[in-house]
C-alpha cells in the first residue's frame, strides 16, 4: 500500500465527517433561505419563496443596527484585549517562580467563569441604585450613572465586560507565543545595544506576528458571536444601542419561528466573518512573503 | 349488628360515597400526565395545587419546570414530533396564536363536546376561543384550551401613604397622575414607575392606549388589520403613559424592566406601579419587601367614563393533538378541576395566581392576606389580549423598540407611533392581511 492510499484510507472518514458536519448545515441554510416554513394542521408546509426572505432581511429593523454595533463592539473589544493581553504576556514572560504561577492563575479566573455568573456579577456591579461601581463613585464624591440603562454608555459597559472576560484568553495565547521565541535573539539584540522599545518593535512584534494575527482572527470571530452578556445585561437596549447580530438571529429563529429569515441572517453573518478571516489570512501571507 | 357497628358501617359507606363523588366530580382517572411549565413566582403555588389534585384523585402529574425562555421551544419540539411527550403545554400570550394557527392543539370542545368554560372563569380577552376559519380569537370560536394561571396587571399603590395624605384610590388616569404628583418626592421616592425598558414595554403601555380608545389594529375580530397605533386616540394614551413615566417617575425610566419596577415597589421607592399580580406574594413577604402590609391593589384606571383594560400575560393549558386520546382526557380532567372553585381556592391558598373572576378576599379565613383578589378579578374582567395574530412576537418587538425610543427621548411620541405604524404595516402586508395605514400624526 503506497503512502497516498494509506493517507486516503486513514484520513478519509474524518475528512468526510468534517465535510458533512460543516457543509451540510450551510447547504441547509442556503435551502431554507429560499423557503418559508409554515405549520398548518400540525404539518410542516415548506414553500419556495424565491428572494422574499432576502427582501425581508434587507428591511429588517434590528439586524442592520445590530451589524454596525457588532463591528464596533468587535473592533474595540478585540483591540483593548490585544493591547492589555499583550502587555500582560510580556510582563509575565519576565517573571519566574511562584509569582509567575500566581499571576497566571489570577489572570485566568475570568475566562473560567460561566457566562451566566458573569451576567449576574456585572448586573450587580452596574446596578444604578446599589451597584459597587456607583457606590465607589459616590464615595469618591462623583455622581452615579446608569451604565447599562443609558444608551450612550451601554455598549461600552458591555465592551468592558467582554474585555474583562476574554483578555486572559488573549494573554494566554500571546504568552505561549512569546515563550516560543528563542532567547538567543534577545541576547543578540542586547549585545547590539538595542533598547527595550527597539526590542519590542523590531524583535518581539515581528517574530510574534503569526501568533498575533491568529489570536486576533480567533477573537474577532468569537466577538461576532457575542450573545450571552448582552442578553443578560441589556437584551439589546436601550433602543438598539446594544443590539447585535446574534440577538437578531435568535429572535428570528426562536421567538418569531421564522427559519427562512434566520437562515438568511446566519449566512450573511457567516460571509462577513469568513471575509474578515480570509482578509487577515491574506495579510499574514503577504507578511510572510515580505519576510522571505 | 349493634348500633355502633351500624353507625360505623353507615359512616364508612358515606365516606366512600363522598370520596367517590369527589373523584367523579373531579372527573379524574388514576392516570399519569405530564405538564411542561415555566419556572416563575407562581410556580411553587401551582406545584402545591397539583399535589392536592394528586392526593384527591390518585392521578400522577409530572411537572417539568423549565426556564421561561425555553418553554416555547420545548413545547414546539413536542407538538411537532410524531407523538408528543407533554400532555399539557403551558402557553403564554406569545405562543397562543402560534399553537392555534399551527393546528397543534386538540380543542377542549373536541375532547369533551359538552364542556363549556365556567362562567366564573375569565376567558382572558377571548384568548381561549379560536375560529379556525377566520383565524380570530373570541367567543364565536372553538374552546381551544382552559386558563391555567391568571397573570394580569394590577395597579399597585401604597395604602399607608394614601392614608397619610387622605387620597382616594384613582379611577382615572388624571386622578392617578395627581396622586402620583402628591407622593412624588425624589430621590427617596417617586410617584409612579412604568415598565419602560425594551423588554415588554408595549405590554405595560397597552392599558393606557386602549383605555383612550386607541388600538394597534382597526378591528382584529372582523379581520380589519388597518394600523391604528398612530391614531390620535392611541397617541393620547401613549402620551399619558410617557407623562406617568417621565414626569413623576425615576430618572431612567427607559432602563426599568419588570424586575426593576418590582424592586422599586419592594424597597418603598415608588408610590405606584402597574405590575403583574404574580408580584403580590413577594411584596407581601416581609423578608423580601419593606412595604409588606402597606400595599393596595386596584383596577387599572381609564379615562373619565371609559372602558378599563389590563393587558394580560396569562397562561393557558393547551392539550396537544399528538398524544393518545386517553391522555388527552386525563389532561382535560386536570384542567377542568383546576378551573373549579375548589381548584381556584387551592391556587390562591398555595400562593399562585387564579383564573377566576369572582373570588373575593372574604371567601377566605384571612381576608387581609387575600386582599388582592378583588382587584385581580376586576382586572381579569378587563383582560386585553392585543395583537391576536401569529406574528405577535414580531409586532411586540417593533412596538417595544419604538416605545422605548420615545421613553429615552430619542423620538417624540408621535414620531415613535408613526414609525411603529410603518413597520407594522410592512409586516401585515407581507403576511397577506387586509391592512392599511393612517396618515402620519
Amino acid at each position: 500500500m503506497n503512502d497516498r492510499v494509506w493517507k486516503t484510507i486513514s484520513l478519509g472518514p474524518i475528512g468526510l465527517l468534517l465535510l458533512v458536519f460543516t457543509m451540510l448545515p450551510i447547504l441547509q441554510l442556503i435551502w431554507m433561505s429560499f423557503h418559508d416554513l409554515r405549520w398548518e394542521q400540525g404539518e410542516a408546509i415548506s414553500q419556495f419563496v424565491g428572494f422574499a426572505k432576502i427582501e425581508q432581511f434587507r428591511g429588517d429593523l434590528f439586524y442592520w443596527p445590530g451589524l454596525w454595533n457588532t463591528m464596533y463592539f468587535a473592533f474595540f473589544a478585540v483591540t483593548i484585549q490585544f493591547v492589555v493581553g499583550f502587555g500582560l504576556a510580556l510582563a509575565v514572560a519576565g517573571m519566574k517562580g511562584v509569582t509567575r504561577t500566581l499571576a497566571i492563575i489570577i489572570m485566568l479566573l475570568p475566562v473560567m467563569t460561566p457566562p451566566i455568573v458573569i451576567g449576574a456579577v456585572w448586573n450587580l456591579l452596574y446596578n444604578n441604585e446599589f451597584g459597587a461601581i456607583n457606590l465607589l463613585l459616590q464615595w469618591l464624591g462623583f455622581a452615579g450613572h446608569d451604565w447599562v440603562g443609558d444608551a450612550s454608555t451601554a455598549m461600552w459597559a458591555i465592551i468592558i465586560v467582554d474585555v474583562w472576560h476574554w483578555t486572559p484568553f488573549v494573554f494566554l495565547l500571546l504568552l505561549t507565543g512569546r515563550e516560543g521565541l528563542s532567547e538567543e535573539v534577545y541576547e543578540a539584540a542586547e549585545l547590539d545595544t538595542m533598547n527595550r522599545r527597539q526590542i519590542l518593535f523590531y524583535i518581539t512584534v515581528p517574530l510574534m506576528m503569526p501568533v498575533i494575527i491568529s489570536t486576533l482572527i480567533l477573537r474577532m470571530i468569537l466577538s461576532f458571536k457575542v450573545f450571552d452578556q448582552i442578553y443578560l445585561l441589556t437584551a439589546g437596549g436601550p433602543g438598539t444601542a446594544t443590539e447585535v447580530v446574534s440577538l437578531s438571529i435568535q429572535r428570528a429563529y426562536f421567538n418569531q419561528d421564522d427559519v427562512g429569515l434566520g437562515s438568511v441572517m446566519s449566512l450573511f453573518t457567516l460571509a462577513i466573518v469568513a471575509g474578515l478571516a480570509l482578509t487577515a489570512q491574506a495579510f499574514q501571507r503577504r507578511l510572510k512573503e515580505k519576510e522571505s | 349488628m349493634n348500633q355502633f357497628h351500624i353507625r360505623s358501617s353507615v359512616l364508612s359507606i358515606g365516606t366512600a360515597i363522598a370520596a367517590g363523588t369527589l373523584i367523579a366530580a373531579a372527573g379524574a382517572s388514576a392516570e399519569e400526565i405530564s405538564i411542561i411549565i415555566n419556572q416563575s413566582p407562581w410556580y411553587p403555588g401551582f406545584e402545591a395545587t397539583v399535589e392536592q389534585y394528586e392526593e384527591l384523585t390518585g392521578a400522577t402529574v409530572n411537572l417539568e419546570a423549565v426556564p421561561f425562555p425555553v418553554l416555547l421551544e420545548k413545547s414546539r419540539n413536542s407538538v411537532r414530533a410524531n407523538e408528543g411527550i407533554y400532555d399539557i403545554l403551558t402557553i403564554n400570550s406569545i405562543g397562543i396564536m402560534e399553537m392555534y394557527a399551527g393546528g397543534f392543539l386538540e380543542a377542549v370542545s373536541d375532547i369533551d363536546p359538552d364542556y363549556r368554560l365556567r362562567d366564573d372563569v375569565s376567558d382572558f380577552g377571548g384568548s381561549v376561543y379560536y375560529n379556525e376559519d377566520t383565524g380570530a380569537i373570541g367567543d364565536g370560536g372553538k374552546l381551544m384550551a382552559l386558563p391555567m394561571a391568571g397573570v394580569i396587571q394590577l395597579l399597585y399603590y401604597r395604602t399607608d401613604l394614601y392614608e397619610e395624605n387622605g387620597l382616594e384610590v384613582p379611577k382615572t388616569w388624571d386622578q392617578l397622575f395627581e396622586n402620583a404628583q402628591i407622593l412624588h418626592n425624589p430621590p427617596s421616592r417617586v410617584g409612579f414607575t412604568i415598565r419602560g425598558s425594551r423588554q415588554n414595554i408595549a405590554y405595560n403601555a397597552m392599558s393606557y392606549i386602549y383605555s383612550h380608545q386607541g388600538s394597534i389594529f382597526a378591528d382584529e375580530a372582523s379581520g380589519d388589520f388597518t394600523i391604528t397605533i398612530n391614531s390620535p386616540n392611541s397617541l393620547a394614551g401613549f402620551e399619558t403613559f410617557l407623562k406617568m413615566g417621565i414626569e413623576v417617575g425615576p430618572d431612567n425610566p427607559g432602563a426599568l424592566g419588570q424586575a426593576e419596577m418590582i424592586q422599586y415597589l419592594a424597597t418603598g421607592r415608588t408610590a405606584h406601579a402597574i405590575a403583574v399580580n404574580a408580584a403580590w406574594s413577594g411584596l407581601e413577604d416581609p423578608n423580601r419587601s419593606i412595604v409588606a402590609g402597606k400595599i393596595g391593589v386596584a383596577e387599572i384606571p381609564s379615562i373619565e367614563g371609559g372602558q378599563h383594560y389590563s393587558s394580560t400575560g396569562h397562561f393557558i393549558g393547551g392539550i396537544p393533538k399528538n398524544i393518545p386520546a386517553e391522555r388527552q382526557r386525563a389532561a382535560l380532567d386536570f384542567m377542568k378541576w383546576l378551573n373549579t372553585p375548589d381548584g381556584q381556592r387551592a391556587m390562591v391558598e398555595n400562593g399562585s395566581v387564579p383564573v377566576s373572576k369572582t373570588l373575593k378576599s372574604t371567601d377566605f379565613d384571612d381576608p387581609e392576606k387575600y386582599r388582592f383578589l378583588e382587584a385581580t378579578s376586576a382586572n381579569a374582567a378587563n383582560a386585553l389580549f392585543y395583537a391576536a395574530v401569529k406574528e405577535r412576537d414580531e409586532i411586540n418587538a417593533i412596538l417595544d423598540l419604538y416605545f422605548n425610543l420615545a421613553v429615552i427621548g430619542d423620538l417624540s411620541a408621535a414620531e415613535a407611533l408613526n414609525k411603529a405604524a410603518e413597520e407594522l404595516y410592512a409586516v401585515m402586508e407581507r403576511e397577506g392581511y387586509q391592512t392599511g395605514l393612517l396618515p402620519p400624526l
